[in-house]
């Protein structure tokens, strides 16, 4: 029973959503979907999120109860959370209150330095994708020249038919691997959706049978 | 009470980050404060003295302004906040001047409105600045005498259903209102001509500090004389005895009330703009050619042409050259009878020859939608030139592009394209465009000069049938700036040049007698789509307010207030009183929209009341109509045999007048849609019926198509009639099924079946043979590995959230990593991204670890919530990595921009790292840095192979199967499509 309900709940909703695709239906497009379904899932946010929140806060209070290794990290995830929760429920989340304030000056800085690191990794990760230790790598290091070349002004300078070369390599041979990888996922995704709608996968509902 | 260390460093610590925070925030920089300067409060001209207009010099971009906010009020001491306008804070405004317009319906207080009164923020005590209208029914009230109100029910079943039979407090008030309360609807509020309203803005800067308030300023709007209409043209078409109009209605329409065409002899304009305001034109006396209500349904524009037969002028004794030489304007009149006049014209002398060809249509609805448009077509699809580019340096080989423009329900087959030299009737290059990818390729011939550019016809094949002689011709000429060739700006179809003619798509709804303007549409198109939107809101006008104090109820309407005691009837609380009465229906008999009360008793009465004065007026009708035939014996029975003496007329009009009230006590009486709505009993089930009857009858629309020059030379379609010769009413269909997914559902049943079958295999025991995947063998020993090192494992899922496939697939490979590290009693850390994942993610490890048979290893804590921020996620997972030093690392979810900044961490910390991802522009990263990857397909087959579910391999054989199918249509269509047979290309959706 533990499991058998879900798995109903799921198998139908599958089913549902599976109609809601093929029919452009008032009653899919708009009853079912703008007035039952998303402000459910709205309604779903606020206690996914203390959930998520008490996960994240006993995680923490464990850490520095069992000192575990750098636990004193902990306190700082307490104190920024203690203090942007006050600054928004008494100060407003509005700009030019603390909360904004922070949320601009603190996270968005922060987060836009670890985003400028891909920079460093991308170099980084060049590097090694293109020794030309095998005659792969090889095609990889002249195919990825191409392209580069041909997206500066330089490369046109080198040769007029770079931009044409790299356009070429860019629509046909990438192109169909990548659509080649998307087909894979595509029938991936829908075989993944048919075991769960069949009963055949459930290791969403805590995994074994 | 001795404060424990923790506890101490906590409290040391949100202290710090609070200090620094404000004390940061704060010192950048002296506050100044800035006022705006030059606020004014000035009528809007040309309205119906419904509008403010409100100016004032923006603050330069130093003092980094973010909003203007508006005040208003109906006095000076008490202003509340009306509206923002948000300003770039890098850019300022550019502008000398900055305007808003307080005209039209404007909130005046929302559903989510606060129930109570606060003053503006960071305001002394004495400011007159208050925060938006609360929803608060006494000050609602008090600008019940100030404004028009209207309600706004955003949820239409809360007016239909939970609306209460409401009644004035006036005792001469005998209506029935249906009570809203203020949490159901929002109120929408106009001003009112002569209305005395108070402004101020205030500037706001990016630290949210409110600036000086501007001086508070008083405005009054007043109704002005309508805009005169923005052209007019005239057209005397000779052979037809008609003239023919055309013009443009002004910006703000919504106030005309009345147009009329004025014929006047030739004289100068200056005569006629001096004289025409005055009493009877100044003596002038024009001849008025037609006198027409102008009247638009929604968000149409009314009619704005007009076709005038003269032969009732000639017959009247004038002659065409009076009206060859006259001088004609127009004449806009509002509703408080105030007049614009345009300038005189002189009308322009054609033949129907010179008129745009007469055009059929037709009204399709449009298929695969959920019933909200309709189609007008008036002509085959149309296909034109959009540019063209060389693909060489001398041009000899152009590509150009095309834009074929056709309704869903025409399918074009072929496009076939010839290209001529000018002056050359044989084409030099024929293109059958079998496969419509907007782009052509077209060689130029050899020793042709290109300056003198190309001609290129184009004719269409396609179901329905197109007609083989229908073509459309463009030139393509050389153009110095774009130096390449662009089409020319003639657009001729069947040989006429249409480039100039638009068509103006007009429609009607049942129960109004007028077609107003839809949109009026290019040649480039020969075909609109006309939206028909559900009801979803409804609008009603605000009567009054209606407030229940202990035993009292008092009545708020127009600038009275009205008090009795309360009766048992009367609701609690505060309701605004709407009208309770709504159209049911429109009765095509008697030419009348039958009106219903929402409450089914006063709708029964409703009835009673109109059918017995209705009776009582026909039987005075008949008494009169025989005391005329008793004064008169000598009048005929039958009205078609009678004279024109006004005894007849009398007669004639007395019997016409029986024969509409017969047909109105016919509709009460017989009225099928009426009789059922009263024969509900269950209110529910009774406004059910009725919002379903009406709001279809208000969708249904007659359609009309005009086609013009816009300067009066323009051609009306036959109006589509059935055979009564009635206007044909159409309403959009709300399909169930999507025919241009066919083709999908097709595919998605084949592949159910091959997966089914291939299941049904596994589940008889039958072996299958699954391809070897290099990264799934690898799992035991990166597992292995991590509890040799005596080390964690990372396992991240991404940013998916539980909605993506591959999250869910993901959680397969998650039990499986989970059940072998509990077998080796390895530690196993999940951090998530999605809150809603990390309670499933929880429970899956959970269960691994109890089918491993070591619940007692679970700790719940290792599997937790990190953020739900992209970068912030990463710094964490990075953080985790670097400090518990992991040994392995599994990536399987959905991944964007993190997955290499993940990655490499994990590389640099010499972690064994196995990555399976759906995400195709990660992969190569993922491929880079990490030791194994499961590409696609292979991620989503993970789970299959680490289940120890045979059954689950059905799943990927018929995956393998399936793709076999793919590829064989893939080589099938890309053969046929070369030899131009597009069966199996088009098969499938494109779209």
């Amino acid at each position: 029973m533990k499991k058998t309900i879900p798995m109903m709940v799921v198998m139908i909703g599958g089913l549902v959503w599976l109609f809601w695709v093929f029919s452009p239906h008032y009653l899919m497009q708009e009853d079912f979907l703008n007035k039952f379904f998303i402000p459910w899932s709205w309604a779903m946010i606020p206690p996914a999120t203390i959930l998520g929140i008490v996960s994240l806060s006993m995680m923490h209070n464990a850490k520095i109860r069992r000192r575990a290794h750098k636990w004193q990290y902990s306190f700082f995830f307490f104190a920024g959370f203690i203090t942007i929760t006050l600054a928004g429920f008494f100060g407003g989340t509005q700009k030019g209150g603390l909360y904004m304030w922070m949320f601009e000056n603190m996270q968005m800085p922060m987060s836009a330095t670890m985003f400028a690191l891909l920079a460093f990794y991308m170099a980084s990760a060049a590097y090694k994708a293109f020794r030309a230790r095998s005659p792969e790598a090889t095609v990889l290091l002249l195919a990825a020249i191409i392209v580069m070349l041909a997206q500066v002004p330089i490369g046109t300078r080198i040769s007029r038919f770079l931009p044409n070369i790299s356009q070429w390599i860019l629509d046909v041979p990438n192109l169909a691997s990548k659509r080649g990888i998307m087909l894979g996922v595509g029938l991936g995704s829908i075989a993944t959706s048919l075991k769960i709608l069949l009963g055949i996968e459930r290791s969403y509902l805590g995994g074994g049978d | 009470m001795t404060l424990k260390r923790p506890i101490a460093v906590l409290f040391l610590l949100i202290i710090l980050v609070v200090v620094v925070s404000l004390t940061v925030a704060q010192s950048s920089e002296e506050r100044n404060a800035f006022v705006v300067e030059d606020f004014r409060v000035e009528d809007v001209p040309h309205d119906d003295g419904t509008g403010l207009v409100l100016s004032w010099k923006p603050l330069d971009r130093q003092s980094r302004i973010i909003e203007y906010r508006i005040y208003r009020g109906i006095s000076s001491d008490t202003l509340f906040y009306h509206a923002s306008i948000p300003v770039n804070v890098k850019t300022g405004v550019a502008a000398e001047k900055m305007f808003y317009y307080d005209t039209s319906w404007n909130t005046l207080v929302e559903t989510k409105s606060p129930t109570r009164l606060r003053r503006e923020r960071k305001q002394a005590q004495s400011s007159p600045l208050y925060r938006a209208i609360p929803r608060d029914p006494d000050i609602i009230a008090g600008l019940v005498p100030h404004f028009s109100l209207l309600s706004l029910i955003p949820n239409k079943g809360d007016y239909y259903h939970l609306t209460r039979k409401s009644f004035s407090a006036d005792v001469s008030d005998s209506i029935v209102y249906a009570g809203i309360s203020l949490r159901r609807s929002n109120i929408l509020a106009q001003l009112k001509p002569q209305g005395e309203y108070y402004y101020t803005v205030v500037a706001v800067d990016e630290r949210s500090y409110y600036h000086e308030m501007a001086p508070i300023t008083k405005g009054k709007p007043l109704p002005n004389p309508p805009e005169p209409a923005q052209s007019l043209y005239a057209a005397f078409i000779e052979d037809k005895d008609t003239i023919q109009f055309e013009w443009q209605y002004p910006l703000f329409s919504l106030d005309l009330h009345t147009c009329k065409i004025l014929m006047l002899p030739a004289m100068e304009d200056s005569i006629w703009v001096a004289r025409r305001k005055q009493p009877g034109y100044g003596g002038l006396n024009p001849m008025v050619l037609a006198h027409e209500g102008v009247l638009s349904a929604g968000s149409d524009t009314p009619k704005n042409y007009k076709i005038v037969d003269l032969k009732k002028f000639y017959a009247q004794g004038f002659a065409p050259e009076q009206f060859k030489n006259a001088r004609f304007a127009l004449e806009l009149g509002d509703h408080q009878g105030l007049r614009s006049f345009t300038s005189l014209i002189e009308p322009t002398i054609a033949n129907s020859a010179m008129l745009p060809g007469k055009l059929t249509y037709r009204v399709e609805d449009k298929p695969n939608d959920k019933g909200d448009r309709l189609v007008v077509i008036w002509d085959y699809p149309m296909v034109f030139l959009t540019k063209t580019s060389s693909l060489d340096d001398e041009f000899r080989r152009l590509r150009v592009n095309y834009q074929l423009n056709a309704p869903e329900s025409q399918r074009v087959s072929n496009i076939y394209f010839k290209f001529f030299e000018v002056g050359n009737d044989k084409p030099f290059q024929v293109i059958n465009e079998f496969y419509t990818d907007n782009a052509i390729t077209v060689n130029t011939p050899v020793g042709y000069d290109h300056m003198k550019g190309f001609l290129v016809r184009m004719t269409l094949k396609g179901t329905p049938m197109i007609s083989p002689g229908y073509s459309v011709e463009q030139d393509l000429v050389w153009d110095t700036d774009m130096r390449t060739f662009m089409p020319g700006k003639s657009l001729r179809v069947n040989g006429v040049d249409v480039s100039q003619i638009n068509t103006a798509v007009y429609r009607k709804r049942l129960n109004g007698d007028f077609f107003s303007l839809v949109k009026s549409i290019p040649s480039y198109d020969s075909s609109f789509e006309v939206s028909v939107p559900y009801k979803a809101a409804i609008y009603r006008l605000i009567s009054g307010i209606s407030i229940t104090r202990g035993d009292s109820v008092y009545t708020y309407t127009g600038d009275k207030v009205f008090a009795r005691t309360r009766t048992k009837d009367d609701p609690a609380g505060a309701m605004m009183m709407i009208p309770s009465t709504l159209d049911l229906t429109f009765d095509r008999d008697a030419a009348r929209t039958i009106q219903t009360s929402l409450f089914p008793d006063e709708a029964k009465k409703m009835v009673d009341e109109a059918l017995a004065k209705l009776r009582t007026e026909l039987a005075e009708q008949k008494e009169t109509l025989s005391n005329l035939f008793f004064q008169n014996p000598q009048v005929a029975a039958n009205a078609q045999d009678r004279s024109n003496t006004p005894e007849d007329q009398a007669i004639t009009a007395t019997e016409k007048k029986i024969e509409n009230t017969q047909k109105l006590i016919r509709m009460y009486e017989e009225n099928n849609y009426l009789k059922e709505a009263n024969g509900i009993g269950s209110r529910w089930r009774r406004i059910r019926f009725i919002s379903r009857i009406r709001e279809r009858d208000r969708r249904l629309m007659a359609y009309h198509v005009v086609r013009t020059n816009g300067k009066g030379l323009f051609t009306e379609a036959e109006h589509n009639r059935d055979a009564d010769g009635k206007y044909l009413y159409e309403i959009p269909v709300s399909n169930w099924f999507d025919r241009n997914k066919f083709t999908t559902l097709v595919a998605a049943i084949i592949f159910g079946l091959i997966v089914i079958y291939f299941l049904t295999l596994a589940k008889r025991g039958r072996t299958l043979y699954i391809r070897p995947i290099a990264g799934l063998f690898e799992i035991d020993n990166a597992i292995g590995r991590a509890t040799e090192m005596g080390r964690p494992i990372l396992y991240c899922m991404g940013i998916g959230g539980v909605q993506d496939v591959s999250i869910l697939a993901s959680f397969g490979v998650l039990s499986a990593v989970a059940r072998k590290a509990a077998e080796y009693d390895t530690r196993l850390i999940v951090p998530c991204y999605d809150f809603i994942v990390t309670p499933i993610a929880q429970e899956v490890v959970k269960e691994a670890h109890y089918s491993a048979g070591r619940p007692d290893s679970f700790d719940p804590h290792n599997v937790f919530y990190l953020t739900n921020s992209q970068f912030p996620y990463v710094a964490g997972v990075n953080g985790i990595q670097v400090r518990e030093r992991v040994a392995t690392n599994f990536f399987m979810g959905f991944f964007a921009a993190e997955s290499l900044l993940m990655t490499e961490t994990g590389n640099h910390i010499g972690a064994i790292q196995i990555a399976g991802s759906d995400a195709a522009t990660q992969i190569p990263f993922f491929i880079t840095t990490c030791d194994y990857t499961l590409i696609g397909e292979e991620y989503y087959a993970a789970s299959t192979y680490l289940s120890t579910n045979p059954m689950m391999l059905g799943t990927l054989k018929g995956q393998d199967y399936y793709k076999f199918l793919i590829i064989s249509f893939l080589i099938i269509g890309t053969i046929l499509a070369t030899f131009q047979i597009t069966q199996v290309t088009n098969l499938f959706p494109s779209r």
